[in-house]
């Protein structure tokens, strides 16, 4: 075994490789090893693994941890680590340590490599099932690795079968319904005090398994007397496996306290390893099994009848100082100095896994707990300690600790984490509380870091004993996963940083990056926003673009619009139901600008669909609506219309878009497509074309989102970038700007063109955004009907409308409320009659405008409104949403 | 290549690679993949019309794969395979059709006659291989799918989400996985999958 250098609380220390902490440090001599969080009691370790309920300690190094037990956390040469109590602090500095998942599918999961586990796995096995077993400990065995025992050469062999992986260090945390299970690995902390950056210091498996099998054991239980809390009264098997398996040599002398024969092995074990046991007491009045008679067989006092009643502390060493024993009801008590108290108060199955889905384990009277004996479920099985299947002669009493005063109730401890005592629960009791989830609540009893791992049954115990009852009585145990407290980190897995959610790019993107264009959200996609020239901010940017834009041409990736296929013998039938105006009516080779209202009449999405032939349509949708306008035409197909002769397919991805706009982009698409007749007579607006443009054949749409002249260019997405470059290469001799989101959007505010989801929220009907002429009055569509209903049709509705700033050098903040110009300086609260949905600085005007909705909007053209800032009022006048160009001269070049 | 790669063409992942053949893991690339999305109703006169166009039987079960001349993608002899065609079942009435030969060319006579739907989508997604011994190994970090081969056995066809990001996964041959990703994330993913093998190569 290596040596391994260690600090604690500050203090060098030195250990063997593969010991934890918590036997490293009783090696060193550490019996006190912290404080308790709310009553600063002296406590020390009480535990093996899990369980413990007071060592907490804080891991400085490496990775860090903010709270971890020393009771199964591996010591390593450079480990750095301090006690806490009860709190840990979240570092500063990020984890560097890779964390990954993994997800695999597998006929069986057995949780615990213990005895049980092995033998299961092994009867899975060679049934010609897949078995994944995960173990807490570093190898296999469970139990008999605490006894330093050999596992049998049978159920090692279980390990090496082809059909069984065997993850050791791993914990199944969680157990949810349909066999799914995750655990957590932890893959590097035991080899070293390093960040790793390679290898995933943890992993999180997601199991699914058509069966899980819990081997998970037993953890022992502690009794309920006055100052049981005192460091140096420990579990009976944890400290007889630090001493007899570990070597442990703090302790000379122990008295044990037992409710079962587990007692008298520890009992047995601590003697052979040295320690003098001064006496076993024995709530029972009699015992027997081998057990207890090898006990005899040694010579150790038993004391049948008793159990400890009180302890006493070595003030300045803080340990146990003595043990006082007695009757059960309190009386007759002897103190025995002793340096170790070993309480072993019957076992507690590890059930937790199965309350998870709702398995509720049964009480067990034979042998004291809640266990899964008869267990029958289609998902889960148990095997061994945590189906009752005990293994020996424990025959435990049903008792959780004496008769104590009121005097000493609130020193006898139930939950040691919580510092919750026997005072407590009877407080509780006297309160009108019965069940454990009443109590639980008012203790807090169970909601430290090992949720009540050893004080849920000793609980129900003592909610019984008050009450008469036996724990059954009481309810049930049920827990919530994680079984142990798990790092975030370890969650997210390799989904942080840029993995943390998908960046959508076009095939343009890469150029758009390297023109230094700063990019704009939109959904997942990544737009460029502006496309800066020197040291230009957005608004010197955006100013110089539109500029470009009306006087001479611009360049824009129209990319990310919603892109969708639509053909069959019903195809125009299906779009003249689903938008609000007529589509069969459209001739091939043109496009119509179309709204779509959801059942409630509201509008939905917007976009421009093309007829490329009698039965073949290409719709567009919003960049953000594309995924859910196809699921929408998919519903009405499939629930409401499957008459219909329509099928759809997105095309999204496949086509790529580059807009160019302005006067001069006739010019432009001339040059760049030789073979197109570009004049207005042969291409009129709304129509498409097909053409080669820098030698690759595309459709050529007039569509203008800006009001300007502006031939689409839609190419096979593969093109995409090519067709950009030689748009700019071709575009340079008429001064050609890339523009980005932003001037788009002043472009189409200027000509009133709403943008849905900005200047929309799915409460506005086409009418309220004075859109009436899209709306058919001759066929039926959906949203039709709801037009009618009272507060669809009502007057004075929040209308769009236009506000133009009185000092035409102020911007309104976009989602500034609008309120009366009488109440303009009214103190709040003020009752507003609109609010700013657009607001921009236009070059075109020369000043700023905006548009927002307004009740009543579309008659109040003309008046002025306010807009309470803080600290001052823009004054506004309400016009058309209509600012530039208002004959449309412009479209046609 | 029946779909004309023009010059200037530009694949998502401009033809990435990671790692080499006879690495554990190998992954790559393979541009400018023709792809067809079919639909067409399985009860109907034209899916007998479909699968005699394109000389084999449509699967119907979801998640399976049929295919003629085409013995295996990535392999050498499925580059000397002529007209190929390998149709996934995606839904009831819905296949992605991909291969050498050019189904629309196959198809047309059918489409003419009969109601089906046959849109080339080639670039809608790209195609990514990932090959070797551990390709499963990497595939677990981030599909949540079974991909037990009694389950997913080869000629088995998914759809998911792999890390975020929408794909289609075929099961093509040995240690062989065929993902087909929208080419808006296939940066992401790249990203995801090249990752997840740092502790095999």
């Amino acid at each position: 075994m290596s040596k391994v250098k260690f600090k604690f609380d500050g203090k060098k220390y030195k250990g063997h490789k593969g010991d934890t902490l918590a036997t490293a440090l009783l090696r060193n001599g550490i019996v006190h090893f912290t404080d308790s969080a709310y009553r600063d009691r002296p406590r020390g370790i009480i535990g093996l693994g899990h369980e413990e309920a007071n060592a907490l300690v804080q891991v400085v190094s490496g990775a860090g941890e903010p709270m971890y037990p020393a009771t199964v956390l591996p010591i390593t040469d450079g480990l750095v680590a301090r006690s806490l109590s009860g709190v840990g602090d979240l570092a500063d500095t990020r984890d560097k340590s890779r964390y990954d998942k993994k997800y695999r599918h597998v006929d069986v999961v057995v949780v615990g490599a213990g005895t049980a586990g092995l033998k299961a796995a092994g009867e899975q096995a060679r049934a010609g099932k897949d078995v994944v077993i995960c173990d807490e400990q570093d190898r296999p065995g469970g139990h008999l690795v605490h006894l330093g025992q050999d596992i049998p050469a049978d159920l090692l062999a279980v390990l090496d079968m082809p059909n069984v992986t065997y993850l050791p260090r791993t914990i199944v945390h969680g157990l949810y319904d349909q066999g799914y299970s995750v655990a957590s690995e932890r893959r590097t902390d035991h080899l070293d005090s390093e960040v790793h950056k390679k290898k995933a210091r943890m992993r999180t498996w997601h199991f699914r398994a058509e069966r899980t099998i819990l081997a998970t054991g037993a953890y022992q239980r502690h009794l309920v007397f006055a100052n049981n809390d005192l460091p140096g009264i420990m579990l009976s098997h944890a400290a007889a496996t630090y001493v007899a398996r570990d070597g442990v040599d703090v302790f000379k002398t122990a008295v044990v306290v037992t409710v079962d024969n587990q007692g008298y092995r520890d009992a047995v074990r601590l003697h052979n390893a040295g320690v003098e046991v001064l006496a076993i007491a024995d709530c029972r009045q009699s015992a027997s099994g081998p057990s207890v008679e090898a006990a005899k067989a040694l010579g150790i006092t038993i004391m049948n009848g008793k159990t400890a009643v009180d302890a006493e502390l070595k003030p300045k060493k803080k340990t146990v100082k003595c043990v006082e024993i007695g009757n059960l009801d309190g009386t007759e008590t002897t103190c025995i100095d002793t340096d170790l108290v070993a309480v072993s108060g019957g076992w507690t199955p590890t059930v937790h896994l199965g309350t998870y889905i709702g398995v509720k384990p049964k009480w067990n009277s034979l042998l004291a707990c809640f266990d899964y004996h008869d267990l029958e479920n289609k998902w889960v099985s148990a095997v061994g300690m945590v189906a009752g299947d005990f293994g020996g002669d424990d025959s435990p009493a049903i008792f959780f600790g004496p008769q104590q005063s009121d005097a000493q109730a609130p020193d006898a401890f139930v939950d040691f984490q919580r510092d919750a005592t026997l005072r407590d629960v009877r407080r509780a009791v006297k309160a009108g509380m019965q069940s454990i989830e009443h109590v639980k609540r008012y203790t807090a009893i169970g909601t430290a870091h090992d949720q009540g791992k050893t004080s849920g049954t000793i609980t129900m115990g003592l909610i019984g004993a008050a009450l008469g009852k036996q724990p059954d009585e009481i309810g049930s145990l049920t827990f919530r996963s994680p079984f142990v407290p798990v790092p975030f980190a370890s969650l997210a897995g390799r989904e942080r940083g840029k993995l943390a959610d998908p960046v959508r790019r076009t095939p343009i993107h890469a150029l758009h990056e390297s023109a230094g264009a700063p990019m704009e959200d939109v959904g997942q996609w990544k737009r460029p926003w502006f496309f800066p020239k020197g040291k230009e901010d957005l608004h010197a940017a955006v100013l110089r673009e539109c500029a470009a834009v009306r006087d001479g041409v611009g360049v824009m990736d129209a990319s990310t619009l919603g892109k969708i296929d639509i053909q069959g013998p019903d195809a125009a039938e299906f779009l003249d139901r689903v938008y609000t105006n007529m589509f069969s009516s459209l001739k091939v080779g043109q496009s119509r600008y179309g709204f779509m209202c959801g059942v409630d009449g509201m509008v939905f999405d917007d976009g421009v669909t093309t007829r490329l032939a009698e039965n073949h349509f290409l719709m567009t949708t919003t960049t953000g609506g594309a995924a859910k306008v196809l699921d929408w035409l998919e519903e009405w197909l499939y629930t409401e219309w499957p008459d219909l002769k329509v099928y759809c397919t997105s095309v999204t991805e496949h086509i790529s878009t580059v807009a160019i706009v302005g006067p001069k982009s006739r010019n432009l698409i001339a040059k760049l497509a030789p073979g197109l007749d570009a004049s207005n007579e042969a291409f009129g607006f709304m129509e498409n074309k097909y053409a080669d443009v820098a030698g690759i054949p595309a459709r050529i749409a007039r569509i203008s989102f800006s009001g300007e002249l502006a031939y689409e260019i839609n190419v096979e997405a593969w093109y995409g970038a090519h067709i950009w470059e030689a748009v700019m290469r071709e575009g340079k001799e008429f001064g050609i700007a890339p523009y980005g989101t932003e001037t788009m959007h002043v472009l189409r505010a200027e000509k009133g063109y709403v943008i849905l989801g900005q200047d929309t929220d799915g409460t506005q009907t086409p009418m309220d955004v004075g859109m009436d002429w899209i709306v058919s009055k001759k066929k039926d569509f959906i949203g039709k009907r709801s037009f009618t209903r009272s507060d669809t049709a009502r007057a004075g509705r929040h209308q769009l409308v236009g506000f133009m700033p009185i000092d035409g050098q102020e911007v309104i903040p976009e989602g500034a409320y609008v309120v009366e110009a009488s109440n303009a300086g009214q103190k709040p609260p003020v009752k507003h009659v609109g609010y700013v949905t657009s607001s921009y600085m236009s070059a075109a005007l020369g000043r700023s405008f905006a548009m927002g909705m307004l009740a009543n909007g579309q008659a109040r053209h003309g008046e002025e409104v306010a807009i309470p800032l803080r600290g001052k009022v823009i004054m506004a006048k309400v016009t058309e949403p209509l600012f530039f160009d208002k004959e449309n001269t412009r479209r046609d070049g | 290549m029946t779909v004309k790669v023009l010059k200037g063409a530009k694949s998502p992942l401009n033809g990435a690679t990671w790692g080499k053949q006879g690495d554990p893991i190998w992954m790559y690339e393979v541009p400018f993949t023709p792809m067809w999305d079919l639909r067409v109703d399985p009860n109907s006169s034209a899916f007998s019309a479909v699968n005699a166009a394109l000389g084999l039987t449509l699967p119907t079960t979801v998640g399976k794969v049929a295919r003629v001349n085409a013995s295996c993608m990535g392999q050498p002899e499925y580059e000397k395979d002529q007209k190929g065609i390998i149709a996934l079942c995606l839904g009831p009435d819905q296949w992605l059709l991909t291969g050498t030969a050019d189904a629309s060319e196959l198809l047309e006579h059918v489409r003419a006659i009969h109601h089906i739907s046959l849109v080339d989508i080639s670039a809608q997604r790209t195609k990514l291989e990932v090959s070797g011994p551990k390709s499963v190994e990497v595939l677990e970090h981030v599909w949540e799918q079974d991909l037990r081969k009694k389950n997913f056995g080869i000629d088995s066809c998914s759809q998911g989400i792999m890390f975020r990001t929408p794909v289609i996964m075929w099961y093509c041959c040995t240690d062989c996985y065929i993902l087909f990703v929208r080419s808006s994330f296939a940066e992401h993913l790249w990203a995801a999958l090249t990752d997840a093998t740092v502790e095999y190569l």
